[in-house]
């Protein structure tokens, strides 16, 4: 049915020319019209695709939808009472914050430090927002979750350990975490899931050791003798305190546990007496009493090891081999700062100094309590998830606004803006298909006014040898099909790239917005490719029915010339 | 055989008429015969020609072998597509002006009446095939130049061609083209006595299918008819009695008048022109 008389088919493309060559001038202008043309539909897919991908990374981030609202100078009823009704409508629903959250603390690596991140502390209440963490996990190891990028400025790897403290109050460190990364960017540089700040909250950290020997030697020449660590210096087996170094003044057994305990729990046993056996002598303890805690005291300790090369040489304490995981508690609170030193500077330098060591140690264990949550209502936080709605996030950020209250409108303002763009770029598009169809189908009237009537005489001797209607029709149609075929491809490749380029994309984004636009069910190239084709076959129709299609073909005949 | 049923009648734009009629109600057009209109200049000759070879519209009667044309309005009419196949199994057609389409090869010119047309080896064999023509050596010689020409040249536009170049192509291209019936219209009217000679010697022999291009145009072989009723209808003009003497055999019993009256501006004109015919 489709088939075409070749030699016709050839020089529908391929005029012959008076001088033997070959008129390819004419395809090749016409097909490269309708390639920039389609380039240019292309250029406007390629804007629109650039939102859509900004709008979509922005919007597939939940905490992108997550908003501060700080009410200081607002009718706290007014505006809580405002949120509550938009969100029985659905169209957010909002958290209560920690009291003085977020704040800015500093964080100190082993190799970096950094003065003032602004972090954020989410309880509970955020797990429906922030889905892909397992809170309870998180806040058992202590993370503290830090943006990839300043991790790496502070040469941080990923469950290295840091010290927090707050910042710009003169404050001591306070809190040691482990460091994750945020996995998707987000706004936010820095969070943990707890209340790690708050002057209830305490940090005990635990420097392990595989034999007694060595955690005796890091407590006597390292914390003792090098740094005067401040008493009760508390130690103890697996997960539980046995005993504490210690003046008369500052013993506090309370929290350590009777040996007994570690009998029953570990199988650790302990001799009924004692004895510590350094280069310089011996502690000696006569009597054991098993119902109460080991005290080691701190003055007869210290006399043992001030002097050089006082090593631990041999010890009576346990019954039976005592195995591995013995350690050494710091106190953040109560001891790790120092107290009684007066300049801060130094202070940070040795608690930092400090805290390295749980590199030369064999595990190290934080423990945080941070139950305390005080979560006083000054603070609120929005989660929005209708962006794309203009007239919706438009209408909030105006009520907003008008109940002075303080949260970041800029970047609501963006995303509203953002959409506002794509919408206004989807109906530019929309024109410009319109406009660019308009300007072809005047090029294609234009070309059939002089074309056809110059090949009247062609197409009047096909018809006087027997050529049907039909024939000729489908030579002309399939030709002009071909053309835009062949003009929307190149257009695509490689006229859309060049362009692209030109306007400043670069190729993998090229390539990428094209494949997404073309196999999208509603795009704009496919949708103009087909209405490009439709309008082709059309007009090509139309005018060879008016211009051609005559009985009288000795009229066309008579063209020639 | 092509029978013409009167009144014909042909309308052009602007409300201009001609009407053709005769003294008999149709005028029969049988196989194997050559027939002439013969009329003075602008009577109405190639409008007749056009009307009876379908190359333009009309109302009246005309019947094609078995078909009939029938254009009154309260006929049935055939539909375009019947009228191309007539003219694409029927009808060959040679030109005053030979209307070769010049953004096609020589070749594609033939090519397009004939899709089974071997380009060298149909031309080498029409080439050899002039020698056995009853001309003279000068008239020979003088076709197979040309010829000659029109082979070396089959791939090259015929823009430059010569008007006998062109006229010897046209026709051609009108031997070749399965058919068994040809219209001519003044075919010589600018034609170098050589090129007469060998035409009308051709179109003579179209009517036993015993001329040089018979083999390639049957090869299509897509109607027997083409074999056996082979009709060549010409318009031309004869200025002597003379000339029609020298034709051949003049059949003087088929000699009838055709009216015609012309409707131009509102003024009619009245003419006749001559039906003859002559057998081989």
């Amino acid at each position: 049915m489709l088939k075409v008389q070749p030699d016709i088919f050839k020089r529908f493309f391929f005029r012959k020319q008076a001088d033997n060559t070959s008129d390819k001038f004419l395809p090749i202008i016409f097909i490269t019209i309708i390639a920039v043309s389609t380039s240019i539909i292309s250029l406007s897919t390629f804007e629109l695709y650039d939102y859509k991908i900004r709008i979509d990374q922005f919007l597939s981030n939940e905490w992108n939808k997550i908003y501060d609202l700080y009410l200081g100078d607002t009718n706290r009823q007014d505006v809580e009472k405002y949120l509550e009704t938009m969100q029985a409508r659905q169209y957010l629903d909002f958290k209560i914050g920690f009291r003085e959250y977020p704040k800015m603390i500093s964080i100190k690596s082993k190799e970096g430090y950094i003065e003032n991140v602004l972090a954020y502390a989410f309880s509970p209440d955020f797990e429906t927002i922030i889905t892909n963490l397992d809170f309870e996990q998180y806040q058992q190891d202590d993370v503290l979750f830090l943006d990839p990028a300043l991790m790496n400025k502070l040469h941080i790897a990923e469950n290295d350990l840091v010290l927090i403290k707050v910042a710009n109050l003169g404050g001591r460190y306070t809190q040691a975490l482990r460091v994750k990364p945020i996995e998707n960017p987000t706004r936010i540089k820095c969070f943990f899931l707890g209340n790690y700040l708050d002057y209830a909250s305490n940090c005990k950290i635990r420097f392990y050791y595989d034999n007694f020997p060595k955690m005796v030697d890091f407590l006597s020449q390292t914390l003792v003798k090098e740094y005067n660590f401040p008493t009760p210096l508390n130690f103890g087996y697996h997960d539980n305190l046995f005993g504490s170094l210690c003046s008369n003044t500052d013993i506090r057994s309370d929290f350590v546990l009777p040996l007994s305990y570690f009998k029953d729990h570990y199988g650790l046993e302990f001799k009924s007496q004692f004895e510590l056996t350094f280069e310089n002598g011996s502690l000696y303890n006569q009597n054991i009493d098993m119902d109460s805690a080991l005290l080691l005291d701190y003055e007869k300790f210290l006399k043992l090891i001030e002097q050089k090369g006082s090593k631990l040489k041999s010890y009576q304490l346990f019954n039976n081999s005592p195995g591995q995981k013995f350690f050494v508690e710091l106190d953040m609170l109560n001891t790790f700062n120092f107290q009684k030193m007066r300049r801060l500077e130094t202070l940070l330098a040795r608690q930092e100094s400090i805290f390295q060591y749980y590199r030369s140690c064999d595990s190290l264990a934080i423990i945080s309590i941070n139950d305390a949550f005080k979560r006083e209502n000054t603070y609120l936080y929005m989660h929005y998830s209708k962006l794309d709605s203009i007239e919706l996030s438009k209408d909030i950020l105006d009520t907003l606004n008008y109940k002075n209250v303080r949260w970041d409108t800029g970047k609501w303002n963006s995303i509203i803006n953002l959409n506002e763009s794509l919408k206004r770029g989807q109906k530019h598009i929309m024109v410009l298909v319109l406009v660019n169809l308009i300007i072809f189908l005047f090029f294609l009237s234009i070309k059939f006014l002089l074309r056809l009537k110059l090949e009247f005489h062609t197409i009047g001797v096909l018809k006087c040898f027997g050529y049907a209607d039909g024939d000729i029709y489908k030579v002309y149609v399939l030709g002009y099909v071909l053309h835009v075929i062949i003009g929307l491809l190149l257009g695509l490749f490689p006229f859309s790239h060049i362009i692209g380029v030109m306007a400043g994309y670069d190729i993998a984004f090229i390539n990428e917005a094209l494949l997404n636009t073309i196999l999208s069910p509603v795009n704009f190239i496919t949708g103009y490719g087909l209405v490009l084709l439709l309008s082709t076959i059309l007009a090509v129709s139309i005018n060879l029915n008016r211009l051609v299609k005559r009985s009288n073909i000795y009229e066309l005949i008579k063209y020639e010339g | 055989m092509i029978e013409i049923h009167f009144p014909l009648e042909k309308k052009f734009q602007g409300g201009d008429k001609i009407i053709y009629s005769a003294d008999q109600k149709a005028l029969k057009l049988n196989s194997n015969y050559f027939y002439y209109f013969q009329g003075k200049n602008g009577v109405g000759k190639t409008t007749l020609l056009n009307i009876i070879s379908l190359l333009t519209d009309f109302e009246g009667g005309v019947k094609i072998e078995d078909n009939t044309l029938c254009l009154n309005k309260d006929k049935n009419d055939k539909s375009n597509h019947e009228k191309s196949n007539i003219r694409k199994n029927h009808f060959s057609y040679v030109f005053q002006d030979p209307h070769i389409i010049n953004i096609y090869t020589i070749r594609e010119n033939l090519k397009i009446v004939n899709p089974l047309f071997d380009f060298d080896k149909d031309m080498s064999l029409i080439f050899k095939k002039i020698d056995n023509l009853k001309i003279t050596a000068s008239e020979k010689l003088y076709l197979q130049t040309k010829l000659t020409k029109l082979i070396h040249e089959k791939n090259n536009s015929p823009f430059y061609l010569s008007g006998g170049e062109k006229q010897l192509l046209s026709f051609i291209r009108a031997m070749i083209k399965p058919s068994n019936i040809i219209f001519a219209d003044e075919p010589w009217a600018a034609m170098d006595k050589h090129l007469k000679e060998f035409i009308e010697q051709e179109l003579y022999q179209y009517l036993d299918n015993k001329d040089i291009f018979s083999g390639i145009r049957n090869r299509n072989d897509i109607n027997h008819l083409h074999k056996k009723n082979t009709v060549v209808a010409i318009a031309h003009i004869f200025h002597h009695s003379t000339e029609i003497s020298a034709i051949g055999n003049h059949d003087k019993n088929y000699n009838y008048k055709i009216h015609i009256k012309k409707i131009n501006s509102g003024k009619s004109d009245d003419n006749s022109l001559e039906l003859i015919r002559f057998s081989n």
